[in-house]
């Protein structure tokens, strides 16, 4: 399995772990702020470089133009879905409710939709990164 | 037969003419990952025209004698 596919493998599997977690605390003490504090478990994804630097220390060559074309692609599928979906709740709630209707949000609501919005970004991101190796990693 | 570029190549031919040339000692004359070169020869990534060239070049040929554009679509 190529290194960037086993990082993206690292970053996916962090990010379902948070998604568990998250949900854990959720279903223990409810939607309090304190629940958002699993989403600190996403910090370990930033140990996926740390992944093949065997290799980059022996000389191999560990990212190419066919990987950099798939995080590009991955990036930008992720980001899309991340538009779609921010889009969708922006919206929503005015065509729902009205666009006269005032929201009276509490500050630990913003963190709690932040958060979630990051690690559907790290997930799509990783998820595509896998698809596209297993696919060959063609360019189109 | 051509990828969906319609891009066919003749890298493992020229592998095999070049004393059994590896894909690992292909990748690391072109600055590449043996993965890449996989890919590339099984039609599944259509390379940028540098590699292309970096490629021809360790076989000591040019570009069109390793690729051939079979359809212009």
């Amino acid at each position: 399995m190529h290194i960037q596919e086993q990082r993206a493998w690292f970053v996916l599997i962090v990010m379902i772990l948070t998604l568990v977690l998250y949900g854990g605390t959720v279903a223990l003490i409810g939607f309090q702020p304190a629940a958002l504090a699993a989403f600190g478990f996403t910090g370990l994804a930033g140990g996926a470089p740390l992944i093949g630097r065997r290799d980059e220390k022996r000389g191999l060559v560990v990212s190419d133009e066919r990987d950099r074309e798939i995080s590009r692609q991955a990036v930008l599928v992720s980001f899309s879905i991340f538009w779609l979906v921010f889009i969708a709740a922006a919206l929503l709630p005015m065509f729902i409710l009205g666009t006269e209707t005032s929201l009276n949000l509490q500050a630990g609501t913003l963190p709690a939709v932040v958060f979630p919005a990051v690690v559907l970004v790290y997930l799509v991101q990783s998820l595509t990164t896998i698809v596209l190796y297993r696919r060959g990693g063609h360019a189109e | 037969m051509p990828n969906k570029d319609g891009l066919s190549n003749r890298i493992r031919r020229l592998r095999f003419d070049h004393d059994e040339m590896t894909q690992q000692a292909l990748a690391e004359r072109t600055g590449v990952s043996r993965q890449t070169i996989i890919a590339i020869e099984s039609g599944k990534y259509t390379p940028s025209l540098v590699l292309g060239i970096r490629i021809a070049r360790v076989f000591g040929v040019s570009v069109e004698d390793v690729f051939e554009l079979v359809s212009e679509s």
